[in-house]
Order: C-alpha cells, then sequence, then structure tokens
C-alpha cells in the first residue's frame, strides 16, 4: 500500500511532523515502510504533456499520433484504451521514433490523459505542486483496513493523538428509474450487494488533483469513472465496480455461482475459465466479472459510456482467496476482500464515489437503491483488565492513556469496576481478545517501553537427546579425519532418480513440486550427493572428501503417518590420500573408505570385532560389479557403499572414481557403547613374528585372520595384535594364488616372553594355517 | 652400573664416528650382538635373587632397545640423502600437510545458536520434517483460508501430509510432550514452495523456540532475545522490537538487529533502513495452547522463530543462500577454521 505525504496531511487535523518520523511512526507501530519514494521519483522528470493528434484503424489494428511540440509519433495502441483526439496525454520524452520502432510500441500506458489545460510539452513533475514523498507499507494479512488511506491515517493520528478528518459526501438524486434487475442468489458468498444507477453520464479525463494523487499511489489514471472507483478503494479500503449498463444483457445484474466451464474475458483481455465454487456478477446470459476479483472487459467503462452500474459490496473472504489463488489472479480488490472490508462502510463508499463522480464530473443519480442481503452488525465486545495489558507488555502504563490510545484507534472504551470493556470498531476483524487488546496498546505505547528482563522457573533442561550426542560425535570424528561436511537438498528429480534405476513408486512424490527436478524426496543420501560431486569435478575441484548427516525418507503404508523419515550419514571420497606436494601422491581406494568406516565404527562399537563387510548390496545398479560391499552388525545391514558405476557417472555428464558409503544412523545409536571396562596396560617388551602365507586367491584374508584369532583364543595365547603388511598377487607368485605377510605381536601383561616359548606358539599357528586347503607358508622371517 | 654407563658412551662415541654401512654392522655386533657385553650380563641373570634379577633385567632391557634405536636411527641418516645432518635442511620446504575438514558453515551456525540457547537453560528437541496440516497449520491457529497461509506456499504429499513450512509444529508437540514451566528450542530443516534466488531456496533451516511459564509477558520475551543477539552478534549491535502479525502469537513482534555492515546509518545490505530483520516473536497466542490440549488462563509463554540461513548469510557475509547448498570445496575450505 502507498501512501504520499501530502494526501496523508488531508486526512488529519494538523500534520506537523516531518516525512521520516511518519516513517518511523509506521514501522514502530507493525506497518513496516519498505521504501520511501520522492514525487519527482514516481513521476519522472522525462514524463512530458503531450497531444494525442489522430487515431486510426487500419487493418484492424489501431494507431494513433502522438504531437510534443514540433515532432510527431506514431504507435500502434489497443483501440479501447485510446482517449479521444485531442486529449492531452503524457509522454516520455526520451522515445524516438527508432526507440518506438525497435521496441514495438504497444505503450498505451503513455497514453494517461492529462487535464486540457497541461501546455503542451511541459515537465509533468512541477506540475505536482510541489514535493511529496510516498511510502510504501508492507501491511500485515491481520490488517486489511491498513490498504486505505484512512486506515493509515489513522494509525498516525493514534501515535500523534489527533483526530481523523473523515470525507464528506453529498451528492443530488433524481427520480428517474434505473429499469434495471439486481439479484443476489448467493448469499452465503455475498451477504451484502449495494449498487446505485447513473445515468447522462460524460466520460473524460480526471481532474490535475485525481491524476496526480493516482499517480503518487502507483495507479494509472484512465477517465473520471475509472479513476473515481480506485480513489476511493484507495482512500476508504472499499473495492467499488462500474458497469456500462447498456452492455448488460437484459439491463440485468445477477450475483451468481459460476456454471463450471463457463469462461470470462476479464479486463486484462485474457480469457479465463470458471469452476463452480467462484462468484460471478452476470447479465441476464453470462458473467460481467468474477466478483470481487476483476471485471469482464465486456461491460466496462468506455469513452462513450453513458449509463452506469456502480457496485459496492461485501464478499466472503474465503471465497474471493480462493477464487483469486485457483485464478492465478491478484488484484488490488482482491487483495482487499480477502482480508475483510469494514463491512459499515460499504454503502459510505458508494455515497463518496457519488459525490467524487457529481464534483468532477457529469453524473445523475437515480434515487433508487439496490440492497440486497443484509451485515451482521452486533458489534464485539473485549472485557479486558488494565493491570494485566500491563503485566502482559511488561509496561507501566495509566489507564487514561490505555484509553486515549484505544479510543483513537477507533474503539469504545467503558470502566466496569476494575475491568474495562471496549467495542471494536467494524474495520477491525482481527481483535477479539484480551491479548489483542494489550497488543493494540503496546504497538501505539511503543515495544521500546517494554522493560527487559529474563524468565527466571526452576527447570532442569535434562540431557541432551542421545541422537544428537551420538550426531556430534561422529561429525566430529569425520571432520577431524579431514572430512567436510556438506547439505545437500532433500529434494531430487525424477530423471535422475531414473537414471540411477531406482522405481520412483516406492518414493515420496511431492504433490505440487516446482520443477520435475524437484519432484522427489531422496531415498538415499547417494542420490542428492551426486550433484555435489559433479559440481565440484566441473570445477576441477577433484580431491573430494566429503560427509553429511541428513534424513531420507520413504513410503510406510501400514503405518501412520503413511511415510518414513530416516537419518542417515553418507561419506564420498575421490582424488589424493594426502594434499599434492613435494612428495609422491596415491589416489583413494575402497580402503581408504573403508578405513574410515572401521574407525567411524571402531568409536560406537569398541572392543568388538562383530562388524563384518560382504561383498555386493542392494543397489547393484550404483556400483562398479564386484566393488560394492555392504557391512553387517550382528546379520543386519548397517551400510552399503562401493566404487560409483562409471557408466553412471558418465550418463550424468562428469567424471572420476568415487568411493561412497552409507550408513544407518540408528543403528550406530543402538550400538554405542553402554559399558566401559578399563584394559591393563602392557609394561612388558612385545615380540615381533612375521608369518608369509601363499593360499588359493579366494581365501580372504578375513578368514585367515580369524582362523588365527580364534585359535589364540582358545589356547589363551597372549597375541596382542594380528597386523596385515602385505597382500600381493603376480610376480613370482603362482597363478590363483596370492601372498598374504602379516605380523603376529605376542606381548603378556604378566611376564617378559621368553624366545623359545613364542617360537612354539607360532609353530602352533602355522600348523593352523597350514590346514587351509592349498595354503602354503613362504619364508620365515624373525626379528627380535 | 658405572660399567654400563661408560659401556654406552663408547658406544655412543663408536657409531658417530663409524663412516660406513659396514662400519656401523661391526660396531653393533661389538655391542649388542651375541659376544658383546650385554649379552653377557644377560646370561649372569641366571645367578641373581629374584628381587634382582628383575630389577637387572628390565635395565639390561632398556639399554638394549636404546642402543639399538640409536644404530637404526645412524642407518637412516647415512642413507638419507635430504635429511643428512652435515647438509643444512631447506627449512623453506613445504611441510606435509592432511587434508582439513570442516563442519558446513550453516551447521556451524545452527550450532553456534543452540549452544547459546543451551546456556541459557534450553532444552532441544527435534521434530518430523513431514507434518500434517493440523500441526502445521491448524494448531498454530492458521484455518484454511488463513491470508497468512499465503506466504507460506507448502509442498504437498499425498494423504493430506506436508512438508513443514517451518519449525512452529514443534511448539504442539513441545506443549504435548513436555510439563510447563519449560524452555526448548526446535532447530530443523523446513521447506516452502519458493523457487531459488540469491536469498530464496526450497529448502532452509529454522530454530524455534518456546518458553512457557504462568507468569511470562513480553519483557521476559525481550530480555532473553536481546541476550542472544548480544552473544552471536556481538555487545555493538542494537536491539529492535516491532509489532508484527502471526496467527500463533499475541502479541506479535518482528525483531531487527542494527545492520553491522553501516552500523545503523543506512546502506545497501539493509535496504538503507539501518535494521536487518532475524525473527519473529510475541506471546503464545491462548488458541494454540487450546490447541494443544493447554489452559490458556493457567499458562503463558513467549515463542520465537528464526532462519538460520538468513543469520549465517549475514554473519559470514555470503551473497547468495544458493552457495549454501552447492557444497563446492573452495567454499567449504574456507570454514575450516571454525570448530
Ligand atoms: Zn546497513
Amino acid at each position: 500500500m502507498k501512501i504520499s505525504y501530502q494526501i496523508l496531511k488531508r486526512y488529519l487535523e494538523k500534520l506537523n511532523i516531518s516525512p521520516k518520523e511518519i516513517e518511523e511512526i509506521l514501522t514502530n507501530q507493525g506497518l513496516v515502510v519498505e521504501r520511501t519514494f520522492s514525487g519527482k521519483e514516481i513521476v519522472s522528470p522525462t514524463l512530458v504533456a503531450a497531444t494525442l493528434e489522430e487515431v486510426k484503424e487500419e487493418k484492424k489494428q489501431s494507431f494513433c499520433t502522438v504531437r510534443v511540440k514540433e515532432q510527431t509519433f506514431r504507435l500502434q495502441v489497443e483501440s479501447w484504451k485510446v482517449p479521444p483526439t485531442g486529449s492531452r496525454v503524457i509522454w516520455d520524452k526520451n522515445l524516438t521514433s527508432s526507440t518506438l520502432a525497435s521496441t514495438g510500441p504497444k505503450d498505451s500506458n503513455l497514453l494517461i490523459t492529462l487535464p486540457a489545460e497541461v501546455p503542451e510539452g511541459e515537465e509533468i513533475f512541477p506540475l505536482m505542486g510541489g514535493e511529496d514523498t510516498v511510502f510504501e507499507v508492507e501491511v500485515t494479512a491481520n490488517r486489511g483496513d491498513c490498504l486505505s488511506v484512512i486506515g493509515l491515517a489513522r494509525e498516525v493520528g493514534a501515535a500523534l493523538d489527533q483526530a481523523l478528518i473523515f470525507p464528506k459526501v453529498t451528492f443530488q438524486e433524481q427520480l428517474e428509474s434505473s429499469g434495471m434487475v439486481v439479484e443476489n442468489q448467493r448469499e452465503d458468498l455475498c451477504p451484502f450487494y449495494s449498487g446505485k444507477y447513473l445515468y447522462q453520464v460524460v466520460v473524460k479525463p480526471s481532474p490535475w488533483w485525481l491524476v496526480r494523487d493516482l499517480l503518487l499511489l502507483g495507479l494509472r489514471p484512465i477517465n473520471n469513472l475509472v479513476d473515481v472507483t480506485n480513489w476511493v478503494m484507495m482512500e476508504l479500503g472499499q473495492p467499488l465496480h462500474a458497469f456500462d449498463v447498456t452492455r448488460l444483457r437484459g439491463r440485468q445484474i445477477k450475483v451468481r455461482g459460476a456454471v463450471s466451464g463457463e469462461k470470462i474475458i476479464t479486463l486484462d483481455q485474457e480469457e479465463r475459465e470458471l469452476t463452480e465454487d467462484m462468484l460471478v456478477i452476470a447479465d441476464s446470459s453470462s458473467p460481467v466479472g468474477i466478483a470481487g476479483v476483476m471485471g469482464g472487459f465486456s461491460s466496462q467503462v468506455l469513452p462513450q459510456t453513458r449509463e452506469v452500474f456502480l457496485e459496492s459490496a461485501w464478499f466472503n473472504p474465503s471465497s474471493i482467496r480462493r477464487t483469486s489463488r485457483q485464478l492465478g489472479l491478484r488484484t488490488e480488490a482482491s487483495r482487499r476482500f480477502e482480508r475483510g472490508i469494514d463491512p459499515e462502510q460499504v454503502v459510505f463508499a458508494l455515497e463518496r464515489a457519488l459525490s467524487l463522480m457529481q464534483e468532477i464530473g457529469e453524473a445523475k443519480v437515480s434515487r433508487e437503491w439496490f440492497k440486497l442481503g443484509k451485515l451482521k452488525s452486533s458489534p464485539k465486545i473485549v472485557e479486558f483488565d488494565p493491570v494485566k495489558v500491563e503485566d502482559f507488555l511488561s509496561v507501566e502504563i495509566e489507564s487514561v492513556k490505555m484509553e486515549k490510545i484505544l479510543h483513537r484507534l477507533g474503539f469504545e472504551v467503558e470502566a466496569r469496576e476494575n475491568r474495562m470493556l471496549a467495542k471494536v470498531p467494524s474495520w477491525r476483524q482481527d481483535v477479539d481478545l484480551e491479548v489483542d487488546i494489550a497488543e493494540e496498546v503496546g504497538r501505539i505505547y511503543g515495544y521500546n517501553r517494554i522493560a527487559s528482563r529474563l524468565p527466571s522457573f526452576p527447570f532442569d533442561p535434562g540431557e541432551e537427546e542421545p541422537s544428537s550426542q551420538t550426531e556430534r560425535a561422529i561429525r566430529a570424528f569425520l571432520v577431524n579425519r579431514g572430512l567436510k561436511e556438506i547439505v545437500s537438498l532433500p529434494l531430487i528429480g525424477e530423471s535422475l532418480l531414473q537414471e540411477i534405476g531406482f522405481d520412483t513408486d516406492s518414493l515420496v512424490m511431492i504433490k505440487n513440486p516446482l520443477s520435475l527436478d524437484y519432484a522427489y524426496l531422496r531415498p538415499s543420501l547417494v542420490v542428492s550427493v551426486l550433484e555435489v560431486l559433479k559440481r565440484n569435478i566441473t570445477t576441477q575441484k577433484e580431491n573430494i572428501g566429503i560427509f553429511e548427516i541428513g534424513k531420507v525418507f520413504g513410503r510406510a503404508n501400514q503405518s501412520t503417518p503413511p511415510f518414513r523419515e530416516e537419518q542417515r550419514i553418507l561419506i564420498a571420497i575421490a582424488g589424493q590420500i594426502l594434499p599434492p606436494l613435494w612428495h609422491e601422491g596415491s589416489s583413494v581406494d575402497i580402503f581408504v573408505l573403508k578405513g574410515i568406516i572401521e574407525e567411524l565404527l571402531g568409536i560406537f562399537t569398541p572392543f568388538t570385532r562383530e562388524v563384518d563387510f560382504y561383498p555386493g548390496n542392494d543397489y547393484p545398479d550404483l556400483w562398479e560389479p564386484s566393488w560394492s560391499f555392504s557391512v553387517r552388525h550382528q546379520e543386519k545391514e548397517i551400510a552399503w557403499g562401493g566404487l560409483l558405476r562409471k557408466e553412471l557417472v558418465r550418463k550424468l555428464d562428469f567424471w572420476g572414481d568415487f568411493y561412497l558409503c552409507e550408513l544407518q544412523f540408528a543403528e550406530l545409536m543402538s550400538n554405542s557403547v553402554e559399558s566401559f571396562s578399563l584394559e591393563e596396560i602392557k609394561r612388558f617388551p612385545a615380540v615381533l613374528r612375521d608369518i608369509s602365507l601363499l593360499v588359493e586367491e579366494g581365501v580372504s584374508w578375513r578368514a585367515v585372520e580369524k582362523m588365527v584369532l580364534s585359535l589364540a583364543e582358545a589356547k589363551k595365547l597372549p597375541l596382542e595384535q594380528v597386523d596385515l603388511f602385505d597382500c600381493f598377487q603376480g610376480g613370482n607368485i603362482p597363478l590363483g594364488k596370492k601372498n598374504l605377510s602379516f605380523h603376529l605381536i605376542f606381548r603378556s601383561t604378566q611376564t617378559t616372553l621368553n624366545d623359545q616359548e613364542v617360537d612354539q606358539w607360532v609353530e602352533e599357528i602355522k600348523g593352523k594355517l597350514r590346514q587351509i586347503p592349498g595354503a602354503q607358508l613362504r619364508e620365515e622371517l624373525t626379528t627380535t | 652400573m658405572d660399567e654400563l654407563k661408560k659401556y654406552l658412551e663408547d658406544f655412543t662415541k663408536e657409531i658417530s664416528q663409524a663412516k660406513s654401512l659396514d662400519e656401523l654392522n661391526r660396531v653393533k655386533g661389538k655391542y649388542v650382538g651375541r659376544k658383546g657385553l650385554l649379552n653377557r650380563l644377560f646370561q649372569q641373570l641366571a645367578q641373581l635373587s629374584p628381587e634382582e634379577r628383575k630389577n637387572t633385567g628390565r635395565k639390561l632391557n632398556q639399554l638394549k632397545q636404546t642402543m639399538e634405536s640409536m644404530v637404526k636411527e645412524r642407518m637412516q641418516q647415512m642413507q638419507s640423502s635430504r635429511t643428512k645432518i652435515e647438509n643444512a635442511v631447506d627449512i623453506t620446504l613445504p611441510g606435509k600437510k592432511q587434508w582439513l575438514g570442516s563442519y558446513h558453515p550453516l551447521l556451524i551456525m545452527l550450532d553456534q545458536i543452540i549452544a547459546i540457547f543451551k546456556s541459557l537453560g534450553f532444552r532441544v528437541e527435534t521434530g518430523p520434517e513431514i507434518e500434517t496440516e493440523h500441526y502445521n497449520f491448524e494448531a498454530l491457529n492458521m484455518p484454511e483460508d488463513h491470508p497468512a497461509r499465503d506466504e507460506q506456499d507448502s509442498f504437498y504429499l499425498d494423504s493430506g501430509y506436508l512438508l513443514r513450512t517451518h519449525t512452529s509444529p514443534g511448539q504442539i508437540r513441545a506443549l504435548q510432550r513436555l510439563t510447563p514451566p519449560f524452555k526448548v528450542i526446535i532447530p530443523g530443516k523446513c521447506y516452502r514452495r519458493d523457487a531459488f534466488d540469491a536469498s530464496h531456496s526450497p529448502v532452509f533451516h529454522q530454530v524455534e523456540g518456546l518458553v512457557v511459564a504462568d507468569s511470562i509477558s513480553m519483557g521476559d520475551l525481550k530480555g532473553t532475545i536481546e541476550v542472544f543477539v548480544r552473544r552471536l552478534f556481538g555487545p555493538e549491535r542494537k536491539v529492535r522490537f516491532r509489532p508484527s502479525y502471526f496467527p500463533f502469537t499475541e502479541p506479535s513482534a518482528e525483531v531487527d538487529i542494527s545492520c553491522g555492515i553501516c552500523g545503523g546509518k543506512g546502506c545497501q545490505s539493509c535496504g538503507y533502513s539501518g535494521w536487518l530483520e532475524i525473527m519473529g516473536s510475541g506471546l503464545v497466542h491462548p488458541n494454540v495452547f487450546r490447541n494443544a490440549g493447554c489452559d490458556p488462563d493457567k499458562l503463558r509463554g513467549f515463542a520465537f522463530g528464526m532462519g538460520v540461513e538468513r543469520i549465517a548469510l549475514l554473519v559470514f557475509g555470503i551473497p547468495d543462500i544458493r552457495w549454501f547448498f552447492e557444497n563446492d570445496i573452495q567454499f567449504l575450505d574456507q570454514f575450516r577454521i571454525f570448530r
């Protein structure tokens, strides 16, 4: 909502503060001034008066010639908008014939009609009667009343303790009858509909003051009749609509529901299809306006219009809101109706328009009144306790002052014992409760006077949720491990899911996505991280070590809600293990990834070796064949991952080897440490032995390791560690075999071990290893 | 024992004089080998009393390890060309580094916000991202066709569910779960049907706050938020409370802080107003208490909600909200200084 300082001045007793102060008052009362403009900024200094010389029809198109001093310009226009030949219009003096030719000149906005007394070629701004300041005010959804000059003036008046000057209404009525039939079939959606018949109307340009005011408030002046309806809407907040009666079939107005599939061409020349729940204004055969949203093209007031039906109504806010949203059509009228307009001002606004019509133009008004339906007029009374209002606000304020504030806002206040009764003004449908009164008082008194304090009461915030603790620990570990935390989008595209081979039927779909690129909720973090990998690779950031903790979504058809959201952890690595410097670098591989996973699991499942890696997992399309794995804990899958399938990477237009793993957060939670038992510190020297073993290539290291460990456990050997230091194939190793070399580290907590007993244990272990089919011990190396 | 000391001194001298690997091996054999003094002493251990044996044994072992590591070290010196002691090291060569991890700027901000409220005695709760219209709108005093719903265009799923448009449903859940008095914050991801541009994202993060007791007033809200702002943005920033409208609070207040770039004089970043909007707040609306099954005559509370992206943009001077979700490595790497 725009309002200017000079306009505001007309509605208050004595406005003697600066525009800057007005801006502060409005903002501090909850009506934020988003921008201020000078009048000059709005009425650009390049705008000058011109004369419309000629309007011509050529091949069904209209052209007009505009003269500015000696120069003439020709432009194509929409014929219905063109003022009569000889009128003064606004012209942008920077426009030349050549720019007009190149911009495809349909700019009939320039054909704003000026009063004839403005000399041709004169700049518009100096005619504005001095500088002005325009405030653009953001009006919150509860304050429809402030979408008007009078509403904003009332707010400023309350701050300054000044009375409001209400516009005057005087008009003459004639005995003439309209011969019109007006009927309201939907009192549910239109509780009140009123109208007046005007005749012998002369449609012409508005006087300069009205043109000026409309320009400042951001509206386009058209002709006196339309301008008056627009002005009254700005002034009082009541949208009005004028119909050309001769173009209403059957001289009829019918407020009715639209018939499904019915069409109307609205004022903006768009054809719109209506649905049954929309309210229309119709003549005897078809809609001539979408109630409260926009008028129809066919019945609009044109320069030749002589008979007018002027409508002022109260439409159901929800209905207007639904219709306007459904049509994607938001207008100045719908904005006001959907917030609820002042029911007691519907008729007054109509009268105000009639007065202005007679003041600035020629129009006769029939004394016939059309008033259909009735508005409920039981005023709301809110009871409040001034002490409680003070308490809500943490301010000290005398009840006299409270009363004064409420009075200026239009409330009638009456004391009753210790309490007060406030009669809520008809334009403040948002005020119902004692707290609402507190807000009104607080707004005007000033939130800056609220005395700060801190809430004090005994409350034990309790322990942090275990999941938050775990999450923090995981994040800290991964960051310390050199990985960067990311936040990717949970919304993903259909085409990406199809490339990956996910069955979209099992996913959570958004019914009204922004676009197909954001149509589903991710079923796995792997999907949303692909975009991140691609973005980095394609800008040559090839050393990647990232992780994310976030939710994935799926369907859960038998439960309530029928969806499941689940926290997961994703790790992705690519590129060099270490920053490339003056030493030789090597690339990450699947074992670098596995190392991170093992370390992470080691934090949450300490002292256990129950986690195993198995080849393959449930998403074969994501990974290179035979380079994928799943991780299980007591037979339950807790993580999966692998080398991202190269074909998929290529399909998504990037390149590189990416090792990814996704872990189930909940599983880490359930495995976190509950009991802790301290290990004794080893103070005796360790003894190291190495074994080199030749096995069939199908034998896994894990099998060999387990064999050694279980023997050590069975025999209670003080075996501290089994460390693989080489796994080798090719060279002098026979085909189909591989060499596994590993350290055995023995250490006792009780005594210094002697070589002989250690040798004996190693022999036992070797004996066991020989039982592996096809296994052979290679040279034995012993160090001391 | 002096004998051992002398033995180590001699050994030290000889290995430092050794000029080749062969020479070094000879010295090693002489002192640590089978015929060396040390081995002889080990053999004599058996004659000692158990107590002495343990003591002397440990000392001999230590000596043996020291001597072995000295040999190893000398050997490395001889083999390495770069770090030869005789040639001064070029200390200007780059150090051998590791990749450094970093936290995401949004979560750094979120962690800081949470830490401040925790220090003020708030409990931290979480809630689902998939919500019902009831929790997201109706219970928060936003019935169907409420104009305030326009500002929160939602993503709908089937069966009447939607992605939460704010963390405020957490207020209802907290009221249902916790026994007053309490202080709680609810951080989390939210979704609105806004197309991406420099200041909008369909996915964003919020922190909701709720304090409920029998005697809460606007002063408690103002004091709490002032402490929060001072801690997060620094003591020189001014706070302004401005009336506003939210269906679930009454009275409602928007919280502005003075612009850090122009110091409140007005500049492009603050739209020439000198103030930056950082959160919405107010006293809990009686209908919200009622909808959560509480008695508004017995309880009062204040609530607030802030956008983490907006605060992070301000604090880090990031020009575009989309940068948070692009996760460019170079962008992320800059935040490694925040722990
Ligand atoms: Zn600024």
